[in-house]
């Protein structure tokens, strides 16, 4: 008797061991979907409205992130079948296309992901300069988002090499060639980087190293901590004076918002404990209403959605375009022009003036400023808020860069011919 | 949010099942399942049958290793037919292949000779190999091109294409330009020692048909060519895949390191029988047989056969002396610096026979009338209504002058121009036609042209001083001081270098004069220079500059003298004035 009652509860058994508390109905039980689950505990219990805004985010980060899991989960298994081997690597391209089960859909997601995540990533990058939220206590978040920008452009850059064919080839011998007009060290980072003179087996290894196991181990790590600081820095940023009862939104007030107490309800009940000991002005512990709500449902089903949206994004793209593949890589005939990944042709159309100060110095220059930024504009005024007018002569100069280089990667994408002389497209 | 959650999810779902439905069915597995069952249909062996009845869609794969690198050739998949003589009459891809003796599909494959991108499965991608592939399946009326890869002693009967396109290689005079390692030497268009494994066969075909199509500033002249013939160039052209298969890396390396030959032998440009011919008859004839045969019909105009891109050659015995023809062919810029034409190489002996021949010609018969004349003559650089725009003029330079502009035409005397018509331009493709014409039909062809195309009246320039031998005695100095001038006023249009490529000319029509043009600048005399430069000329972009700069009759001498220098004419060494280090240009390209 005893053993069929444990078998006929058996899956219910098996579903409170995996999750430890029951699908949740009370603020405590949400509370503790969130903090007792590894994956989801790094969100914080309850969010303030302004996170979930999508006008406010744009879903951008979650988008980048959504992006990356695609590319960690395509990339496992295109490794199933690659191999970094100048005699293999563009073969194994080709069966991927032909013999392999969902081998063009692979590569092809792969590749559209990479393309996505750069891009995606930068307008992050843009939606946190615009909404002034490198400003502290958030300085350190941002340098973490910098770092995490340039590798995602040095893992597209190293995966680019990996189908060892013509567009690789070549994009990665001019690419690698700007490396090589930094003075002095210049010529010693190639080496470094290829593993010789010129690109051979000796840099398809080193790239594919660092493709599948340098740069994704470094840029999980610095995702954990790139979350981990949300929390510890007191959440999103968000305008001042969110945080008091007369800012809630009218659809909180009405109590349309699941978890979000009215003002009147909220004052004199303490509905949370102690979580942890946290700096900073933002995170309210103890009775004051704020404008919270629980991440269980509301944090997660969005950042579901961002997830669910990229995916169906990358899978029609993928089912409607195909990752190029041009011959195999072949030294002795260089198309005419070469050109590096379009998120470096801007590079390219200013090595094309100078190799020196398009190549090396304006991007240090730019990388720094980037770094520094937090440290340089310290005026706390405008955070939270898109467009600040109080920040008009940073969102003015940031603005006219981020233009200047989006003008010179559309010229050299399709305003360069053979001889990277000026053409038109059509 | 939840709603639109749970509405993407559907749709995830759905692209999910799209994805899936593609990948469970594959159109080779269809190809397969149709041939097992119509092979068991005609099979008359129960056994077959049953065999037949038990086999399931599997990849196939010939894989090929005798023959250059390793080849993988999946055709066989949907092509799975191709030995079973049963179905010969089956539609595509289950149709069966020509045996040919000595070649088993289990040796050789399918791509060695078909091209395409053996590892695919899908039509598209073995066929065409994407859209960036440079190997698609070969047409089938180009596949001579790789059968000669093996088969490549010249003699084999069996690539008639081939052998045709190698005849028009040389008897169009595209060995004259172009580089195929152990057949030619040229150098002024791309090597072609590759050109069949770097480029699709389209291209290829398109390119001969249209040189400018792909590249619109390729100086390569279109062909007259018949379909069959583009077609055999195209074969023999996509055959030229260096050491692809059979030819040995070593031999090809010594190929390319044996030594540049002066020239070709005649036995290689017209073939050996026919060389052999030759040598029994005299000089002019022997020029006249070989004329057709080495390619430069291919541009020039004689008789009834015309290249449209070079000048008619019917009246050079009353035009050109034998100094003058063997200088052209062993090196045309020397007599025309702008010319189109490549030096030939031919052995000087084939020179000696062609200017024979050439001298030798008797005249072809002219009607004795200006328009006629002007048709026969002149329209061919000039056009027909005189603008300059003749059928060959867009390989010309200098342009032809353009007849109707009157600023030009009526500003000069009619002595000047009927000298030029007489005497030709020196080194330019005006060529003396005082030999045909006489004085008198010359002077009415002239009061034709104006009479005819050009507008306007007659205003020609009154109170012109100028010296009639240049006033500053030629020295370094005065050259020197020339250059100075030059540098000052003169190489925005005329060119640092003074090719008349400065960077205003561009837009300057008629372009202004290429100076270091040594033939021209002998050809004429000092005082018209020193007056073209004084007072301008008049319908062309060269200002008054005695005027407009103000520089002294004594300057212009000096510039004169510089200019005399450039071309190696005065006494001191010519040096190079501009050759200056000029500022690194970015090497990043």
């Amino acid at each position: 008797m005893a053993l069929l009652r444990d078998l006929i509860d058996l899956p219910k058994n098996v579903w409170n061991s995996v999750f430890r508390n029951p699908l949740p109905s009370s603020d405590l039980g949400r509370s503790q979907t969130t903090f007792q689950n590894l994956f989801l505990h790094i969100h914080p219990v309850k969010t303030h409205v302004n996170t979930l805004r999508p006008g406010y985010t744009l879903g951008l980060g979650a988008i980048s992130m959504s992006l990356f899991i695609i590319l960690c989960v395509t990339g496992g298994l295109l490794m199933f079948y690659y191999v970094p081997s100048v005699e293999q690597a563009h073969n194994r391209m080709l069966d991927l296309a032909g013999t392999v089960a969902f081998g063009t859909l692979l590569r092809n997601m792969h590749r559209w992901s990479a393309h996505g995540m750069v891009a995606l990533v930068f307008l992050h990058l843009c939606r946190v300069f615009y909404t002034g939220s490198y400003k502290p206590p958030r300085e350190f978040n941002w340098i973490v988002g910098v770092v995490l920008f340039l590798l995602t452009l040095v893992a597209s850059f190293t995966g680019y090499l990996l189908p060892w064919d013509q567009l690789a080839f070549w994009a990665i011998t001019v690419g690698t060639a700007i490396a090589g007009y930094a003075p002095v060290l210049g010529e010693h980072m190639r080496f470094l980087l290829l593993g010789d003179r010129v690109v051979g087996q000796e840099a398809l290894i080193r790239f594919y190293v660092l493709h599948v196991a340098v740069l994704p181990t470094v840029m999980i790590v610095l995702l954990g901590v790139h979350f981990w600081r949300i929390r510890k820095d007191g959440g999103l940023s968000r305008p001042e004076g969110s945080d008091v009862p007369e800012a809630q939104t009218a659809a909180a007030r009405e109590g349309k918002l699941e978890g979000l107490a009215p003002a009147a309800k909220t004052a004199k009940v303490k509905t949370f404990g102690v979580m942890g000991l946290v700096r900073g002005p933002f995170t309210k512990v103890g009775n004051a209403p704020d404008n919270t709500v629980y991440a269980w449902p509301h944090l997660f089903v969005s950042e579901l959605f961002c997830f669910a949206l990229t995916v169906v994004a990358i899978l029609v793209v993928s089912l409607m375009f195909h990752a190029p593949l041009e011959a195999p890589a072949d030294p002795t005939h260089p198309p005419n022009p070469s050109k590096a990944p379009w998120y470096f042709l801007g590079l390219q159309e200013m090595v094309s003036y100078s190799a020196f100060w398009g190549g090396i110095g304006i991007p240090t220059i730019f990388v720094i400023l980037l770094l520094l930024l937090p440290y340089i504009d310290r005026d706390n005024r405008g955070v939270g808020v898109w467009f600040s007018r109080h920040r008009l002569l940073a969102l003015t100069l940031f603005t006219t860069l981020l233009v200047v280089n989006l003008v010179l990667i559309v010229i050299g994408t399709w305003f360069r011919g053979p001889n990277w002389a000026l053409v038109t497209p059509w | 949010m939840r709603q639109a959650l749970a509405f993407l999810s559907v749709i995830v779902l759905a692209i999910h099942g799209v994805v899936f439905r593609d990948q469970l069915v594959a159109r080779w597995q269809e190809h397969q399942t149709q041939y097992f069952a119509q092979a068991e249909k005609l099979a008359d062996n129960p056994e077959v049958k049953k065999t037949l009845a038990a086999r399931r869609p599997a990849i196939e794969q010939i894989i090929v290793r005798s023959f250059g690198p390793e080849r993988v050739d999946r055709c066989t998949t949907c092509h799975i037919a191709i030995d079973d003589p049963r179905f010969e009459k089956a539609d595509q891809p289950l149709r069966t292949h020509p045996q040919i003796p000595g070649h088993k599909f289990e040796t050789f494959g399918c791509t060695l000779c078909h091209e395409g991108q053996g590892r695919g499965v899908e039509a598209f991608d073995a066929h065409e190999g994407g859209h960036d592939w440079p190997w698609p399946l070969l047409d089938k009326e180009l596949i001579e091109a790789n059968c000669v890869q093996c088969h490549n002693d010249p003699g084999w009967a069996h690539a008639p294409k081939v052998a045709a396109g190698r005849k028009l290689f040389f008897e169009r005079a595209c060995y004259t330009c172009h580089t195929i390692s152990g057949l030619s030497y040229g150098s002024i268009g791309p090597e072609l020692t590759e050109v069949g494994r770097k480029r699709r066969a389209s291209f290829v075909k398109e390119k001969i048909e249209n040189p400018r199509a792909s590249n619109p500033v390729s100086t390569m002249p279109r062909q007259d060519l018949t379909p069959e013939q583009v077609l055999e160039l195209t074969t023999f052209l996509k055959a030229q895949q260096g050491n692809r298969i059979t030819r040995a890396p070593i031999q090809q390396f010594l190929a390319t390191q044996a030594a540049r030959p002066e020239s070709l032998p005649l036995t290689s440009v017209v073939g050996a029988e026919m060389a052999a011919q030759l040598a029994a008859l005299p000089a002019a004839q022997r020029g006249e047989a070989i004329l057709p045969k080495v390619g430069c019909l291919s541009c020039h105009k004689l008789g009834d056969r015309d290249g449209k891109v070079g000048p008619e050659l019917g009246y050079t015995s009353v035009q050109r002396g034998h100094d003058w023809l063997m200088t052209h062919f062993k090196d045309p810029k020397a007599v025309v610096p702008g010319s189109l034409m490549p030096p030939y190489p031919l052995p000087g002996e084939a020179f000696e026979d062609l200017t024979q021949h050439l001298l030798a010609r008797p005249l072809p018969a002219l009607a004795a009338d200006p328009a006629s004349e002007y048709k026969e003559l002149c329209a061919r650089c000039h056009g027909e209504t005189g603008k300059g725009d003749g059928v060959i003029a867009q390989y010309l330079d200098p342009r032809p002058r353009d007849l109707t502009k009157a600023a030009f035409m009526r500003t000069k005397t009619r002595e000047r121009l009927t000298t030029s018509v007489m005497e030709g331009v020196g080194g330019t493709s005006m060529a003396p036609w005082g030999g045909v014409l006489g004085q008198e039909r010359a002077k009415a062809l002239v009061e034709y042209v104006i009479a005819t195309f050009t507008k306007g009246e007659d205003r020609f320039p009154k109170d012109r001083k100028f010296p009639q031998a240049n006033p500053v005695a030629f020295s370094v100095e005065s050259a020197a001081r020339g250059e100075a001038v030059y540098l000052n006023r003169c190489w925005g249009c005329h060119g640092k270098k003074a090719d008349g490529n400065g960077p205003n000319a561009v837009s300057i029509s008629p372009r202004p004069r290429n100076l270091r043009n040594k033939p021209f600048v002998t050809s004429v005399s000092y005082a018209r220079l020193h007056e073209s430069i004084k007072y301008g000329v008049q319908g062309t972009a060269m200002p008054a500059a005695g005027y407009d700069f103000n520089l002294s009759d004594e300057q212009i001498g000096d510039l004169l003298n510089y200019v005399l220098q450039i071309n190696g004419l005065g006494q001191a060494t010519p040096k190079l004035a501009f050759d200056k280090p000029s500022p690194p240009i970015p090497t990043a390209r």
